[in-house]
């Protein structure tokens, strides 16, 4: 083989790799790792680190602020929730705080206070029980938020942690806004003085 | 030598050629970068520059309507090589042409090595907080978790690509088939009942089995990201072809684990940013975020991180500011931001094996054209002293 021959050889080698590497490119395959114990795997949320405590104020990218309180045990946002609380009471039990935002008139509030006591094998309210079911509102600095509060049975069958939704419902003209506590009956009830006052402190950004 | 062939050479190592190249280039770039209005800046570098040609409409299956940027660098690489090939001199006036040409040789190859094999990711600390990965914002990767075993989890990892491509996937390490139902580059999350939109849940199990999910335009601009789910369901390895009950919704981002019982182990699923392994781990030890005196200017963000690196005892604390990386075993670590409050860090990984190519290929193009310039400069004064 010539000079010439051997150098259009290792040329068109060269073509061949470079075409094949560029088009392999996106095509990797299943790969497996062995990791210690311990090692998160999910998701590592953008806004805080999972599970850390509350801090008194937060903003993440949601443009929400808020102050929770300490013992609250911030968790990660997820696209339907804007944030999110744990709260554990003794033996297990707990409950989740919720704020999650809709556009418009989400489908009004006769159906969404159905819907929850749904989740609580509660059976649906009409427009005139609804009136006598909603608890005096609240007077915040983003406008009234009706108040409601439903105790059932829980959704799966575990009273530690469901079985009561207190929840708020703030209407802002563009959007509505939810504000929800729920889970075990008893701790939902002695955290409400808490929900109540964290629902005041809860700032949009423009 | 046939005539065919030479004919062949002849066209190949044309000067048109390369003018056709640089002019494809130069159009290629225009219409990539009004392409990024509407599409983003990732999808169009994919679509437009880092493919050998480009579709329309933009799927494999799509009309291929002009070469991308990899075949226009692949045949500027074969016009040169060529060229040498056929016209190749080895003599003292010519040096500094060779030179040049394998400098730019150094730099085609580089920008394709780049395209190849360089990876981009992110890691986000906590103070006290501890990694050894980084993660790619921009994709995503199924995560099967077996978590029976007493010191260690076994995790399976599935690729978007594959995950986009649906059907059945199958590995060793699993002892089931994963049939994936539905794939969505971005997608949004509603409480299924809710009046107006989609009724029925996106799965049987865990959060889907609550959850309705709405496919929405894939992300666009540098400050959003896609937010990925999959509904995927499992299928014994052998025997019939009968799916095991339920259906899981795996999305994304945080919302809660989701597990489930195997042949009497223990796994778990999560849709997570594709993870890139690296060969130390990184602890923050401490974030300053500076600014200008009584404004909310940006001075200085710097991260103290421990570096540990069990392989080559290495175990040092090092500081990581805006325009000083932490450069270890082929991985650069830059400071990128900070995590909202200043509650944490977000450092920028590059692992890149082609970043010397650009250096060399400078290097050689400077060398040669002043090889160049001084070889003729000098040929120019010897016949003006010999005609003086």
């Amino acid at each position: 083989m010539g000079r010439g021959a051997a150098s259009i050889t290792a040329l068109a080698l060269l073509v061949a790799v470079l075409v094949g590497l560029s088009g392999c490119k996106d095509r990797e395959g299943v790969k497996v790792r062995r990791v210690a114990k311990g090692e998160p795997q999910g998701p590592v949320p953008e806004a805080s680190p999972p599970m850390a405590p509350a801090p008194s104020s937060s903003s993440g990218e949601s443009g929400i602020t808020d102050q929770a309180p300490a013992s609250w045990q911030r968790q990660p946002p997820s696209p339907l929730r804007k944030l999110s609380y744990l709260i554990s009471g003794p033996d297990g039990t707990r409950c989740e705080v919720s704020l999650v935002t809709l556009g418009g008139g989400a489908g009004g509030t006769l159906e969404n206070v159905n819907r929850w006591r749904t989740q609580l094998s509660l059976p649906p309210l009409d427009d005139t029980s609804l009136q006598k079911e909603l608890k005096p509102p609240l007077a915040t600095p983003l406008g009234k938020v009706l108040i409601v509060d439903f105790t059932g049975r829980p959704e799966k069958g575990d009273p530690g942690r469901d079985g009561r939704i207190i929840a708020g419902i703030l209407d802002r003209g563009n959007e509505t806004v939810f504000f929800k506590l729920r889970g075990n009956p008893d701790l939902t009830g002695r955290s409400e003085g808490d929900f109540v006052k964290w629902i005041g402190t809860v700032r949009f950004q423009p | 030598m046939s005539k065919a062939m030479r004919f062949l050479l002849g066209a190949v190592s044309s000067l048109k050629l390369t003018v056709v190249c640089l002019s494809a280039a130069m159009v290629l770039v225009f219409v990539g970068t009004l392409a990024q209005v509407d599409g983003g800046i990732h999808d169009v570098q994919k679509r437009y520059f880092q493919s050998l040609l480009v579709h329309w409409p933009d799927t494999p299956s799509g009309l291929p309507v002009f070469p991308g940027g990899h075949l226009i660098i692949i045949v500027l690489l074969v016009n040169l090589l060529t060229a040498h090939i056929r016209r190749f001199r080895w003599t003292a006036a010519k040096i500094g042409i060779h030179l040049i040409h394998g400098g730019l040789v150094v730099m085609l190859l580089g920008a394709l090595l780049t395209d190849f094999f360089a990876v981009e990711s992110t890691m986000r600390l906590s103070p006290d907080q501890t990694s050894g990965y980084a993660e790619d914002q921009q994709s995503c990767e199924l995560a099967l978790v077996e978590t029976s075993g007493k010191d260690f989890d076994t995790v399976t990892t599935i690729p978007e690509s594959l995950l986009e491509r649906g059907g059945e996937i199958t590995d060793s390490s699993l002892p089931f088939r994963v049939v994936v139902q539905s794939f969505r580059r971005n997608a949004r999350f509603v409480e299924p009942g809710r009046p107006g939109v989609e009724s029925k849940p996106a799965a049987t199990r865990g959060v889907g089995a609550r959850t309705a999910v709405v496919g929405v335009r894939p992300a666009t601009a540098m400050n959003e990201r896609n937010v990925q789910a999959a509904v995927i369901t499992l299928a014994p390895l052998s025997g019939s072809n009968e799916l095991l009950p339920g259906s899981w919704l795996t999305v994304n981002d945080a919302i809660e684990p989701q597990t489930f019982s195997y042949g009497g182990k223990t796994w778990a699923l999560f849709l997570r940013p594709t993870r890139h392994d690296l060969p130390f781990r990184l602890t923050l030890r401490s974030f300053t975020h500076d600014l200008y005196p009584g404004t909310q200017i940006p001075k200085n963000f710097s991260s103290r991180v421990l570096l540990a690196d069990q392989t080559h005892n290495e175990s040092r604390e090092v500081s990581i500011s805006m325009n000083r990386p932490l450069r270890y075993r082929g991985v650069t670590v830059y400071q990128s931001g900070f995590l909202p409050g200043d509650s944490g860090t977000i450092l920028q990984v590059v692992r890149n094996p082609g970043f010397l190519a650009p250096y060399l290929g400078c290097l050689l193009v400077g060398i040669g054209m002043v090889w160049q310039f001084g070889y003729h400069f000098a040929g120019y004064l010897a016949r003006r002293r010999r005609t003086a």
